[in-house]
């Protein structure tokens, strides 16, 4: 199933940022280790056999334009409990769209997202099976994915 | 006739999305009340008349699908429209809200004509639409 989210992960994130906060990020490559001021939040997806940590690392420049644009307030009003709640929102509506595309029959339990703290560097991700950068002017997005045990025990 | 609705989302900027996209779809629009789960939505219910709710699934203290439950339950709520708004597509999980008697579905990412075309099957359509705002008015986020 992780191959299945991993493959699926762009076309819904596009589709999620596209339509509800009408933000365009390209996929990025290169060395983003060094990237540091990211505001973090993370989904847990449970399976009988599988599970997955998706993690959300937003750069605060980039969340504070998404935020604003989708409040329809200025850059300067937009407080950070308002980005981190929009940076939730996004990891549930991804998450949320992912669990649909790769777990029809509803096995898995998609959990409620946390927010996982501000000044977080890319380091964050270290250890994830696989991570994915998106990017615009205003900042990058991470999102890795990390595998976890199934509730069954296997 | 003016509609109050309660819409309960544990994400203050959707709840904030949503009430904006409700009061630009040009219904006849009374007052609008929050909630953050399932629970609170209750005990809002307790003092506010609501004429439907708009609510989310995954929450804390209490999902969408149990408020659903414990609104059909309850014979003093039983025919208020519950619209579910939700990431959730599964079939199993959207079948089983319907049948437990949702009265609509709406998948997150949506737009605001999804809202609005729910709110006019439910309202009635054009005849409730306000003074204020017409049926073809443009409504973005």
């Amino acid at each position: 199933m992780l191959e299945k989210v991993s493959q699926n992960l762009t076309s819904v994130i596009s589709e999620v940022l596209e339509t509800m906060f009408f933000v365009f990020l390209e996929p990025q490559s290169g060395n983003l280790s060094l990237s540091t001021n990211f505001v973090g939040a993370k989904v847990v997806i449970e399976g009988p056999d599988f599970g997955c940590v998706l993690e959300f690392l937003a750069q605060f420049g980039l969340l504070q334009q998404i935020t604003s644009d989708f409040l329809g307030l200025d850059q300067e009003e937009v407080s950070l409990e308002q980005c981190q709640d929009v940076l939730k929102e996004i990891g549930n509506m991804v998450s949320g769209n992912l669990v649909n595309i790769c777990d029809p029959e509803a096995l898995c339990k998609l959990g409620i997202p946390t927010f996982s703290g501000t000044s977080l560097t890319a380091a964050e991700l270290d250890g994830c099976d696989e991570t994915f950068a998106y990017g615009s002017d205003d900042g990058i997005l991470l999102v890795g994915l990390r595998s976890i045990a199934g509730t069954s025990g296997n | 006739m003016a509609f109050n609705i309660l819409v309960v989302d544990d994400s203050i900027s959707m709840r904030a999305i949503i009430k904006k996209v409700i009061g630009m779809s040009g219904f006849d629009v009374g007052e609008i009340a929050e909630a953050g789960n399932g629970l609170e939505a209750l005990a809002k219910l307790e003092d506010f008349w609501a004429d439907v709710i708009l609510t989310d699934i995954h929450m804390p203290e209490m999902n969408g699908v149990e408020l659903l439950k414990r609104i059909k339950s309850n014979p003093m709520t039983e025919g208020l429209p519950v619209v579910m708004i939700t990431t959730e597509s599964r079939e199993e999980v959207v079948s089983g809200a319907l049948e437990m008697g949702a009265a609509g579905y709406i998948k997150k990412p949506f737009r605001p004509e999804d809202i609005k075309a729910l709110l006019g099957e439910i309202f009635g359509g054009e005849e409730n639409v306000g003074e204020g705002q017409s049926e073809s008015d443009e409504c973005d986020f």
